[in-house]
């Protein structure tokens, strides 16, 4: 099993390193895996030559850090207001939420659209990012994680009279931590696969995302195989590297998502 | 002097739980001010598109249940909902089976386990689009790996099939998400008493019958939660059949989402695709209903 799951793998690191000529009808099965020649960057070289890759690379970078500093800083403190305070409407608020949470994207998209084109966004940074600042998933994920942090620390702050801003700045966010860390990962991650809104909203070649870039690409016959492979796999580099950083903190998080349940 | 000093503390706790409401409600007014412009207006907006007629510009017309009566008459519709179902429910089959084999034998066996884990999960992290390039070259019949596979099954596109472009689906979608719900199942299998599995052991139990009587009942709400996700996942997976088939061929592949995408940006039939939408919204709270209630169900034994 874990050999299948690798094929995909060694599948793309092999095409990505053939010449064009050599990609179809490999005959025997050595010839299939074994590429035999290392032509990576020009591979890449080609793939840059033809299409705006770092545009796109960049884009999606941009978006993505973008809605996850937002998501971070936005889910936290509503978690934080729906976990250690009680005010007038919060059960409500809350229990809205929770419904939101089955609410599919593609529900949406239409009149988001529409509001988003009236705003004149279409073609901008600020439709990309602006309806994902915060989304109920991510409160969600914050308001579970600061139910568990003990009420003492923000009482013995507020006995020491330091400020509610202040205590949620330099007592609760440092313990929180690793929530916030499992949050921008996941958030991260979800921007990098967004393909729907992104396909929406970008029409102009320069605000393509990577996704909605190569999306494109592969709809194209003409397009050289082995270059995409070449460049998908350099920039997929980033994500594969965050994901070994933090994988400790992915397991936790999702292995006790699923143990609460 | 005393009544005075017990009315001040009184009036300081007093203002300091006002001051603490008022906080909570400038902790979560930002997030909520975003959530009312971004996601509520939106679905208040479908419900009224799912009744009008007109483009995304032009003037909104009045059609009550116009679009719901054409829904219902419309085999493209109960196609696309089939097939969503079809694929909902095989990768969650799939995914979920192999999900808990696997974290099953890996509890058992023990060595390797961090390694196989990274194994697992490294296609969640990568994007969808860029791993369905992958895909789809490994699908191709003449230089993909699928060629490799004895008979027709290897001779045939299956991505240009339509019996099989399914199959090449959930293929993918257990590839891409498998590692996700391997992670859950292994959370699961851990924290399940040992006490109980060795005691099974001692009596003989062996891994068949260890998973069948001991460890699938005592995961069962695991199951249920694996499966809610996995079928609302699989309803809305957009960008994965999008990006390997683009619903194709000849719409054997259109799933919900590629039929209101093509709908209201394609044909521009915003009030049309409105409806699709709050059609699927229902279905899938239906769906999750079910689940909670069977998982609520559960809860009372133990």
């Amino acid at each position: 099993m874990a050999v299948l799951f690798l094929l995909p793998l060694f599948w793309w690191l092999s095409t990505a390193v053939r010449s064009t000529a050599s990609i179809p009808v490999g005959l025997s099965l050595f010839d299939t895996w074994w590429p035999g020649e290392f032509r990576f960057f020009e591979n890449l070289e080609t793939a840059f030559d033809l299409y705006p890759m770092a545009t796109f690379f960049v884009n999606t970078i941009i978006v993505a850090t973008v809605v996850t500093i937002g998501e971070v800083v936005i889910a936290s403190m509503a978690g934080y207001g729906f976990a250690k305070f009680r005010f007038l409407g919060k059960n409500v608020a809350f229990a809205a939420i929770l419904v939101f949470l089955l609410v599919p994207q593609i529900v949406v998209v239409v009149p988001l659209f529409q509001l988003v084109a009236s705003l004149g966004f279409v073609n901008t940074y600020p439709a990309l990012i602006v309806p994902f600042l915060v989304t109920p998933l991510g409160i969600f994920m914050m308001r579970q994680f600061m139910l568990e942090i003990p009420n003492e620390f923000q009482e013995s702050a507020r006995i020491d009279g330091a400020s509610e801003w202040r205590i949620y700045r330099s007592v609760i966010m440092p313990l929180a931590r690793n929530g916030l860390i499992t949050l921008a990962v996941f958030t991260f991650i979800f921007q990098w696969d967004a393909l729907l809104w992104p396909l929406i909203v970008s029409s102009r070649e320069e605000m393509y995302t990577l996704n909605v870039g190569v999306s494109l690409l592969q709809a194209n016959v003409q397009t050289p195989y082995n270059s995409i492979f070449a460049v998908t796999l350099l920039f997929s580099i980033p994500v594969l590297v965050l994901y070994f950083a933090v994988q400790r903190q992915i397991s936790d998080a999702v292995s006790a998502g699923g143990i609460k349940t | 002097m005393r009544a005075a000093g017990l009315q001040r503390a009184f009036q300081q706790r007093h203002s300091l739980v006002a001051r603490r409401d008022q906080a909570g409600w400038l902790f979560v007014a930002p997030a909520l001010l975003l959530l009312g412009a971004f996601f509520i207006y939106p679905i208040l907006k479908t419900l009224q598109f799912s009744v009008s007629e007109g483009s995304i510009i032009g003037e909104l017309e009045y059609v009550g249940a116009d679009n719901i009566a054409r829904l219902l008459r419309d085999s493209d519709f109960y196609h696309s909902l089939w097939i969503t179902f079809l694929y909902a429910a095989g990768s969650g089959l799939v995914t979920i089976s192999l999900a808990f084999l696997i974290a099953f034998v890996l509890q058992q066996v023990g060595s390797f386990q961090s390694w196989l884990r990274s194994i697992f999960f490294y296609p969640v992290v990568l994007s969808t689009v860029i791993a369905s390039v992958v895909f789809v070259s490994v699908f191709n019949p003449f230089s993909g790996i699928m060629r490799l596979l004895p008979g027709g099954l290897g001779a045939t596109n299956w991505l240009q099939s339509s019996t099989l472009v399914i199959p090449a689906l959930i293929v993918f979608t257990t590839w891409k998400g498998l590692g996700f719900y391997l992670l859950i199942f292994i959370a699961g299998i851990a924290n399940i008493n040992q006490d109980h599995l060795d005691a099974a052991k001692v009596d003989g139990a062996g891994g068949y019958a260890l998973a069948r009587h001991i460890v699938i009942p005592m995961l069962r709400r695991l199951f249920i939660f694996a499966w809610v996700i996995t079928i609302v996942y699989g309803f809305q997976n957009f960008a994965l059949v999008f990006s390997l088939t683009r619903g194709g061929p000849n719409e054997a592949s259109r799933i919900l989402p590629i039929m209101i995408y093509e709908e209201a940006f394609k044909f521009f039939n915003m009030g049309y695709a409105s409806a699709i939408a709050v059609v699927m919204a229902v279905v899938m709270a239906a769906v999750s209903l079910v689940a909670f209630v069977l998982w609520r169900g559960d809860r009372e034994p133990v």
